[in-house]
This record gives structure tokens, sequence and C-alpha cells, in this order.
């Protein structure tokens, strides 16, 4: 690969990050939205990876979308 | 200084919590085999913080603790080099997203109908609830 092929790659990476969500986080297909929905599961679950059980889905459900 | 040193860590608390969520179907000493630690009593020595939990253990110890290996992993991140040049990693090489999360993501996805719902106050109110805080 020629230095101008990665100065291209480069540019290319750079341009993508500058339109990219918050930096680093988890798989590229998560909107903005998605990642401030983990990060706020992440803060109130108390240390723990808590899954969605049909209860707390419902209760979801109903309080979100009612 | 303390002889504990990472006591007051989220993975020391973690594994103290998981290991008695197990109590009944596994001990400590078959955790430790699984995990495989050579000695026993490291299981204890990570949950009462005088060790930290060594990176290279995550997969093991995560299939001994029946827990997500990227959570695991991001806790033991923060433990071996801090907050600081964890939050550094993560935002270099990204945050390891568990498959709890990706679970709660689809049901997000799957109850708004796809509309990429903004996580407004009264959507947190919400998740509060839920989560009983």
């Amino acid at each position: 690969m020629s230095a101008m092929d990665i100065k291209q790659l480069r540019t290319l990476d750079n341009e993508r990050s500058a339109r990219a969500r918050p930096l680093g986080f988890g798989p590229s297909e998560l909107t903005e939205n998605e990642v401030a929905w983990v990060e706020f599961l992440r803060l109130i679950s108390d240390g723990r990876d808590l899954g969605p059980t049909l209860h707390r889905v419902q209760l979801l459900r109903r309080i979100c979308w009612k | 200084m303390s002889k504990k040193p990472h006591e007051d860590t989220k993975l020391a608390k973690y594994i103290e919590r998981r290991v008695l969520e197990l109590k009944s179907r596994k001990s400590q000493l078959q955790i430790a085999n699984e995990a495989g630690f050579p000695n026993p009593n490291m299981i204890t020595m990570v949950k009462n913080g005088s060790s930290k939990l060594a990176l290279d253990r995550i997969p093991s110890m995560s299939r001994a603790l029946e827990c997500d290996p990227r959570f695991l992993m991001r806790l033991a991140l923060d433990q071996a080099v801090g907050d600081t040049a964890a939050a550094a990693i993560i935002e270099i090489f990204g945050t390891p997203v568990t498959a709890n999360e990706l679970g709660w993501l689809h049901e997000l996805r799957d109850a708004s109908g796809d509309s990429d719902p903004r996580m407004t106050a009264r959507s947190r109110a919400a998740v509060r609830a839920v989560f009983g805080k």
C-alpha cells in the first residue's frame, strides 16, 4: 500500500469519526439515542448486568408507550 | 497502605454478589477450578479486594460465574488501570456492550416501532420505575 493510499484511508477514517456519535461506544450500528439509553441503564443498574425480563419489558412498554 | 487495595471496586463487589447468587449450585472451590485458578483462595482474594482480577482470566472467570464476559471486562478494566485510563481505552476502542444491553435495545426498538426514541425525563422516570429506583 502506498503512502498516498494510507493518507487517503486516514482522511476517510477521520471524516467518518467526525460524523460519528460518542467516540468508541459499542457496536457502530447504535444510534446516539440508543447510546443514551444504554448509558442510563448502566447508571441505574447498580453495578449489575440486568437483562430484559418479560415483567420489566411489559412495565417499560406500559409506562413509555401507553 | 491498605491490605485490600481493591476492596471498593465494582468488580470486587460484583464477584462477591455473583458467588453468593451461585452458592446453591456451585461452590467457591468449583468456581476457582472452572476459572483455572491453581489457588482456590484466589476467589476470596478477588472478592475481598486484596487482589486484582487479571485481565487474561476474564474469559474463564466469566464462564465460571456464568456472566457476560464484556460486562466483567468492563469492570476489570476499571480495576486494572483505574477509571481515567479505562475511560481513555474505551474512548478509543469502544465500550463492550453486553448481550443484556443489546437485549434492552432490541426491546426498545420493538416497543417504539423503530422510531429511535430519545432519552427524555419521562423515559428516565420509566426506567427508574422498572428497576425500582
